[in-house]
């Protein structure tokens, strides 16, 4: 829908009629937020939950829909199938606000039509080109529409076909889910949306650690915009997120790709090479829709980082900024690390060497590293890599830096979280003796370097010379005052550094400098920090809070709210009214910032030759689209396809009953020794295993298990089983056993528990095996590393891994002493050539009969 | 007038927040580092380090054994969730649905407190919040107050030699502040407040899910005529006392020192003559 | 795969706490027992006796109740969790709190016992007359300690009886209305035997001592002890007995307590007279009384830790 963030706000739920919690274990990952789950069922909402486990999420639950990890595409095509032909879906909203009447390109050709591939598969490079994905346009380059929805090549119909064999039926085979339950959810869905009702989605990692996790998501996006329940109260996508800022840590990111505010970094694999800015803005700019406004952005942060230096001249030191060139992702990062291409790290806040796939993988890389620098809370996992089981630490030549983190109570500074909302926090207490901030570190880190480059003439050495790097700091520990960074991402004016009061105010003239444009606004003109302010709406008034603290863009708190409203800009219903436009004082009003140009009219039509938003008619809510319309087939922007389709996870027991295409073509393998993968349907893997958190921990327990009152709650690393799988393997409740894959082998304790069921896939009984990952070799208690099972892949369109689904094999009793070395019978597949799944012919001579 | 709480266990999600909330504001320490295997459950009961304790009873077994039923044909087609709809059997927590009940236990701050009654040296009070507290300062460590609780409460400490158990955060109500375990729930599992106003708001709730078709929700502990009276922490349950560890009519247990002083007596008369006659037969 | 039935409790864990109480409790429970034996014996001994024959008797009583009065106090001191904070006690007193009512019962015969001790010291020469020490001794007339030692010995004899009863563990608590007279007689024939231990050794015989009052007091108290375990069984079924009945504890009650410190003493004093017979039986008593205290405080923590037998008696 055009931006990296959930579309409503937690508080939001309680307007819900009914929530599908899906992909997320809420209660025990989101405890707090989930409150208003409970309350929303409280005020009658149906809450449903598919899960491959009942957690405790689904025993809050109306409805729990058991379903086999890895194959939520067919759920939710069964749902999206289902609300197309029972005619359930919300066709008005569907007309107006979705591309659904665009017709595509001739030449597009569907997974039906080529048996799991979309039109455009390069099988050599295994990617897609996206030409054959188009709109079909008219003279001025319009895209044709059929408003009737009949044309076989609109998006509904392309859509309707797609979709059509996710029946019921499918569904039960393929995910395992008894059609009645499927059935059930699928009825509750569809009647609670609508013109009166809305329904809610939320989801988290349960959705996204798939090589198909993109998709997944896709595939909610679509059912939420056939069901008209986006930009509306107690409808939307609420993607719960993890750590208490991973929000904030994406939208200004901590990630290779991206810079602040979703602009992406320049490549210079690209062509031409994006050395100079007109390149890199020829590059990504959109004449219409919202992206229009790129150069003010991109300009607007080089000003931020190098301030005066940054001129029209020398296109505002653009070309200071590094360029990628290639996949620098977390996945490669380690592997070129191990093979002794990396030389030195910064470790901060992260503990991989429990949290990350292939962990044992990632601990034998840093031996390869000449230096690191770990500041973590503790002594985590990452930190003692060099003594890890089976590492001789003499063999060891890394120069380790330990280094105290300050914890969040004794720093000031802002957290992002799931729903947007950028809140401040004051430090509580001083940090204990040598203990600093990240802020400190890095602050005087960048100090020091300037200090040591600042007499160099050398070209190479201006991007450090040039850097804006003054801060205020104060205390004891000369720390840098933070505040001053909340300013600087806010944005102000270069002439007299007053605040801009948004985004709208930035220019691409080198007058302004923002940090972030989509925090634009966090520090009012006034000079208040709206992070700061904590005013909930007093009883009876509903303005979504706008008066605590302050959610992007522009304090908007349901995203795409110009939907709340009929296409005249009426609500669609007394009953579910947010943002609506006021004909007598020709503006937006409503109880939330309108997400939309304050003053067009619902019936401004469209300008075909308007810049940016002007191209929009007063009708298109979703402007961030160049089309400014919801997009139910995605033309752009996705490298596996335009529309969800299922493929099997990688490592899967089930062979893929609806294409020959086993596995998602455009996955990321990185096959090599030290990352075998378990062949699809390889008999002697033939469970399901998918690994979690519980309430009790946090991630890798870096902090939790150092903390008693927590590590005595979950005091010990446990697999949940069902009692099918326990008989078979004679294993009692409490007692030892050994999971293992071809990447390593852990031991465990065995819950055996009625709430994993077995399920029925076709003629075969598939068991999955449940394994939270909280558990390493320090703290007050520990336990195996379950990720020295798991592969390093990557999703192509996200790079996310799938810890969520692969397959393993399980026996009673413990381990062999060395957690990682795979089974000595040892066959697993090193892909060298050939495509994902393109082995799959071989396994299946090779392996025949599979019970 | 007394303060306590009403502790709703239909809406516990089993976060175990105040578990730790607890232990935290009255700093105790943890109670070990083992699997149980009950569960979610592994810090087993309440006692002298635990005063707030989260039980979980897993009753799946009445779940369709998925997919080996032909569901469609099982619907109880009474219950519509939605209109012209069955309900699929899985409707956690309803009658013959499968379930997981979770329940946060803790000291019941009796009305008639075996505890209370039981201490010989007065360290057990009723406080001006009409609530059951320990003074750590005269508690002498005898021990009788542990099994003079009906519902297996207090304990003494083994490092202390002291009894403990929940103080209702008598600290923190003095400063006015709600209790540690009660601020820290999420979903308003725990509500603390007037015994009476909580009764009002329980016996609400229950009617509000029994016509929901949980009809099997009661009130545990809200009944004055029973032996220990009104508990000053009462519940909402969804199954038999028994299930959650709790006795269905718990006792006091002083009411029984009556009769044994009455059968002390007697017995003493009955003895007192076989002695005397056994030496008056000895007289010359 | 648990049924919902199964759930009848929470992973069959106790509902209930048991007393943390090891052996300084049963041990007193024995030798208050016998203190209290002793204090009814002397006293009744001196109202209704021979006074030629049983003054060894009341001789000896008060030199055993001193020994028992000595160690009862510190046992339980050294039970507690706080022994510094042991006046605690009697900070207050409660009548619904048996503990309270028996610690004022204790010191009260303490006190006594220390008035009929101290004048026995004066007889038997230990404390010259003459001295003010002696004097004050011989103050308070023989008849009054005795009978408060022995009026308040029925107190001790029975109260341990009710403070057990009056809590909630099932063994305890369902037999109110027989633990006290149990330990009343069981302290009684206790008694009868340590002083017949004790006289015999001392080589005293029937005309100096009578013996056969000692012995008809042994008997009885024994039968009137079988008769409450009967009654006791009958009444509280196999569940909540069972802690008495099966097990280390119950083998050591059936076989110790009842067969070897109630019928072998009865069955010996059946054989025959011999001096080293009704020795042997007189010992026999006495461990059976302390093997039953043992047994009964042991079994109450077992029986705390059955919630079944909770459950059975908690069901409305
Ligand atoms: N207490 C606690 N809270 C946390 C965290 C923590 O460690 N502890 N971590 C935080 C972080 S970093 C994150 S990212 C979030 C994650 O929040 P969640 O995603 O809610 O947490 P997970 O337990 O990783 O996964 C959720 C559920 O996905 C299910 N699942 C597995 N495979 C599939 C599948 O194929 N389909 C579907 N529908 N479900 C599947 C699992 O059974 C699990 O119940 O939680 C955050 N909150
Ligand atoms: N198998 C499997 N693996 C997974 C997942 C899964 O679902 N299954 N989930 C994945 C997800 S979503 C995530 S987010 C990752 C999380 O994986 P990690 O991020 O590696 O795990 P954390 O424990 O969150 O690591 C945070 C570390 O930062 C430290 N820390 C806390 N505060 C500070 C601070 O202020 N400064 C510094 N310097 N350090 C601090 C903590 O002590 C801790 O050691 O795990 C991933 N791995
Ligand atoms: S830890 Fe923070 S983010 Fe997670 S539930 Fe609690 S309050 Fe919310
Ligand atoms: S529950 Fe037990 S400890 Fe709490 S007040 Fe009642 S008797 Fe005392
Ligand atoms: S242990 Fe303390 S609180 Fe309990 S009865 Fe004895 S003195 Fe009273
Ligand atoms: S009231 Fe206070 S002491 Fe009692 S359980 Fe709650 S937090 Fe603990
Ligand atoms: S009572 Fe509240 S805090 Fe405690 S476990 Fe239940 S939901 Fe969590
Ligand atoms: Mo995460």
């Amino acid at each position: 829908m055009g931006r990296g963030g959930a579309t409503t706000a937690l508080w939001d739920l309680e307007k819900a009629d009914c929530i599908l919690i899906m992909g997320s274990n809420m209660a025990e990952c989101h405890p707090v937020g989930f409150r208003f789950v409970v309350n929303a069922r409280e005020k009658g909402a149906k809450i449903i939950h598919v899960d491959p486990r009942f957690t405790r999420t689904s025993a809050l639950a109306n409805i729990y829909a058991p379903i086999r990890s890895g194959t939520d595409i067919v759920f939710l095509g069964g749902l999206i199938n289902y609300a197309l032909e029972s005619g359930k879906y919300f066709h008005e909203y569907v007309a107006n606000y979705t591309n659904a009447a665009l017709l595509v390109s001739e030449n597009y050709q569907d997974t039906e039509e080529l048996d799991g591939l979309f039109s455009g598969f390069d099988p050599e490079t295994r990617t897609y080109d996206s030409a054959s994905w188009q709109y079909q346009l008219d003279e001025q380059g319009q895209p044709l529409r059929d408003d009737t929805l009949q044309h076989p090549r609109c998006v509904l119909q392309i859509l309707r076909k797609h979709f059509a064999r996710y029946s019921p039926e499918v569904v039960e085979q393929v995910c395992g889910t008894p059609q009645a339950i499927f059935l059930q959810t699928a009825e509750t869905i569809c009647a609670n949306s609508g013109r009166e009702r809305t329904t809610a989605f939320c989801y988290a990692v349960g959705w996204t650690q798939h090589t198909t996790g993109a998709q997944m998501i896709r595939a909610g996006a679509i059912l939420q915009l056939l069901l008209g329940n986006v930009g509306r109260p107690g409808g939307g996508l609420m993607a719960l997120r993890g750590h208490a800022t991973i929000q904030g840590s994406t939208d200004v990111p901590t990630l290779y790709n991206m810079l602040p505010g979703y602009m992406k970094t320049p490549f210079e694999t690209s062509d031409p090479p994006q050395y100079k800015l007109e390149d890199y803005l020829k590059a990504n700019y959109a004449p219409t829709g919202w992206w229009y406004n790129l150069p003010k952005y991109m300009v607007s942060l080089l000003k931020a980082w190098y301030g005066p230096n940054a001129t029209a001249e020398n296109g505002f030191c653009f070309n200071y900024l590094p360029k990628v060139g290639g996949d620098y992702s977390y996945t490669p990062m380690f592997l070129n690390m191990k093979d002794g291409k990396m030389r030195g790290m910064f470790v901060m806040g992260e503990n991989f060497a429990v949290g990350g796939m292939n962990a044992r993988l990632e601990v034998e890389a840093m031996t390869k590293l000449d230096w690191c620098v770990v500041r973590d809370l503790f002594e985590v996992e990452t930190a003692v890599f060099w003594k890890a089981e089976g590492v001789d630490p003499k063999t060891v030549p890394t120069e380790v830096f330990l280094m105290p983190a300050a914890v969040v109570a004794e720093k000031d500074g802002t957290y992002t979280n799931t729903q947007r909302l950028v809140q401040w926090h004051d430090k509580a207490v001083e940090p204990p003796g040598e203990a600093r901030s990240e802020s400190w570190f890095v602050y005087h880190l960048g100090q020091r370097l300037r200090e040591l480059y600042s007499h160099s003439s050398l070209e190479r050495d201006k991007p450090i010379q040039q850097l804006q790097w003054e801060l205020p700091t104060s205390g004891p520990h000369a720390e840098p005052e933070v505040e001053h960074v909340v300013r600087e991402i806010s944005g102000y004016r270069v002439a007299d550094h007053s605040q801009v009061g948004g985004f709208a105010e930035l220019a691409d003239d080198g007058t302004t400098a923002c940090g972030c444009w989509i925090y634009s606004g966090v520090v009012s003109p006034d000079g208040r920090n709206l992070a700061a302010s904590r005013q909930s709406d007093a009883p009876g008034v509903d303005s979504n809070h706008q008066n605590w603290a302050f959610s992007w863009p522009n304090n908007r708190r349901i995203l795409y709210n110009r939907a709340s409203a009929d296409p005249d800009g009426q609500p669609w219903s007394e009953a579910k009214k947010l943002v609506w436009w006021d004909a007598t004082n020709g503006k937006w009003t409503g109880q939330d910032t309108p997400d939309f140009p304050l003053t067009k009219a619902p019936e401004t039509p469209a300008n075909p030759d308007g810049k940016g938003l002007e191209a929009h008619s007063g009708r298109d809510p979703f402007i961030m689209q160049s089309d400014g319309l919801g997009w139910l087939f995605a033309p752009n922007g996705l490298k596996d396809g335009p529309l969800p389709t299922h493929y099997e996870a990688l490592e899967s027991p089930v062979e893929n009953p609806l294409y020959k295409q086993q596995v998602n073509p455009t996955t990321k393998e990185f096959s090599r020794k030290d990352n075998r993968r378990n062949r699809a349907l390889d008999s002697r893997y033939p469970y399901v295993a998918t690994t979690y958190r519980l309430t009790e921990h946090h991630t890798s327990g870096g902090m939790s298990r150092w903390i008693p009152w927590l590590s005595e709650l979950q005091p010990e690393l446990f697999g949940e089983i069902d009692p099918e799988l326990a008989a078979e393997k004679q294993l009692k409740n409490g007692d030892w056993a050994t999971v293992w894959t071809e990447r390593g082998e852990i031991e465990l304790k065995v819950l055996v528990t009625d709430r994993m069921q077995t399920l029925k896939i076709g003629k075969r009984r598939i068991h999955q095996i449940g394994l939270p990952y909280h558990w390493g070799s320090r703290g007050l208690i520990t336990g195996d590393v379950v990720n020295n099972m798991t592969p390093l892949l990557e999703e192509a369109n996200v790079q996310i891994h799938e810890a969520k689904t692969f397959t393993c094999n399980l026996r009673k009793g413990r381990r062999s002493p060395s957690p990682v070395s795979p089974p000595s019978s040892s066959q697993g597949v090193v892909v060298t050539s050939g495509g994902a799944g393109q082995d799959l012919a071989r396994v299946k001579k090779s392996e025949k009969g599979i019970s | 007038m007394a303060t306590g709480f009403f502790t709703d266990t239909s809406v516990c999600i089993g976060c175990k927040a105040c578990e730790v909330a607890c232990k935290q504001w009255n700093q105790l320490p943890a109670d070990g580092y083992a699997l149980t295997g009950e569960s979610y459950d592994n810090t087993s009961s309440l006692g002298a380090t635990t005063w707030r304790h989260v039980t979980f009873i897993e009753q799946m077994a009445t779940k369709p054994q998925i997919p080996l039923l032909n569901l469609t044909a099982d619907l109880p087609k009474a219950n519509l969730l939605v209109e012209g709809v069955p309900v699929a059997p899985t409707l956690p927590g309803q009658d013959g649905m499968p379930r997981w009940l979770m329940m946060s236990n803790v000291c019941k701050h009796c009305t008639n407190a075996g505890c209370l009654e039981a201490c010989p040296t007065g360290a057990i009070i009723r406080n001006e919040f009409g609530d059951v507290y320990i003074q750590p300062d005269i508690c002498n460590g005898c021990g009788y107050c542990v099994p003079a609780c009906p519902f297996g409460v207090v304990e003494l400490s083994k490092d202390d030699g002291r009894a403990f158990k929940c103080t209702l955060c008598y600290d923190r109500q003095k400063d006015g502040l709600e209790p540690a375990c009660a601020k820290a729930c999420p979903t308003d599992s725990i509500i603390f407040g007037e015994i009476e106003e909580l009764k009002e708001v329980a016996e609400k709730r229950v009617e509000e899910l029994q016509s929901r078709g949980y009809t099997n929700a009661y009130l545990y502990g809200a009944d004055e005529s029973s032996e220990v009276g009104q508990l000053n922490a009462f519940f909402l349950l969804l199954d038999k006392p028994q299930v959650y560890g709790l006795p269905e009519n718990p006792p006091l247990p002083q009411n029984k020192a009556k009769n044994g002083w009455l059968a002390s007596l007697a017995a003493s008369v009955v003895v007192g003559a076989v002695v005397a006659i056994a030496f008056s037969k000895g007289r010359k | 795969m648990k049924s919902v039935e199964e759930f009848a409790t929470y992973y069959n864990r106790p509902v209930l706490k048991k007393p943390h109480w090891v052996w300084q409790i049963w041990l007193y429970f024995w030798l208050g027992g016998i203190g209290a034996g002793c204090a009814i014996i002397s006293m009744l001994a001196k109202l209704f006796g021979d006074q030629k024959r049983v003054k060894p008797i009341v001789r000896a009583a008060r030199y055993i109740s001193l020994a028992t009065g000595m160690a009862s106090p510190l046992l339980l001191v050294m039970d507690l969790g706080r022994p510094e904070r042991f006046l605690h006690m009697l900070r207050i007193l409660k009548l619904r709190s048996p503990l309270s009512v028996g610690t004022y019962i204790m010191s009260a015969n303490g006190l006594f016992g220390n008035l009929t001790i101290a004048r026995q010291l004066v007889e038997d020469g230990f404390i010259p007359a003459k001295s003010l020490l002696g004097k004050a001794a011989t103050l308070v007339p023989d008849g009054l300690g005795t009978g408060l030692q022995g009026i308040t010995g029925f107190g001790m004899g029975t109260y341990t009886g009710v403070l057990i009863s009056a809590t909630a563990v099932p063994l305890w608590s369902e037999a109110t209305e027989i633990l006290p007279p149990l330990f009343l007689s069981s302290g009684l024939s206790n008694a009868a035997a340590a002083l017949q231990l004790v006289l015999l050794a001392s080589g005293l015989d029937e005309d100096t001592t009578d013996f056969k009052a000692l012995e008809t007091i042994e008997t009885a108290a024994i039968l009137t002890e079988l008769a409450l375990l009967g009654f006791g069984r009958w009444k509280m079924g196999a569940l909540l007995t069972k802690p008495l009945t099966e097990g280390r504890v119950g083998k050591l009650f059936l076989g110790g307590a009842v067969g070897g410190g109630m019928v072998l003493p009865l069955l010996l004093q059946r054989v025959s007279r011999a001096r080293w017979i009704r020795f042997i039986g007189a010992v026999a008593t006495l461990a059976g009384g302390l093997t039953m205290r043992y047994c009964i405080v042991e079994g109450g923590k077992l029986s705390a830790d059955d919630p079944q037998a909770y459950h059975s008696i908690t069901r409305k």
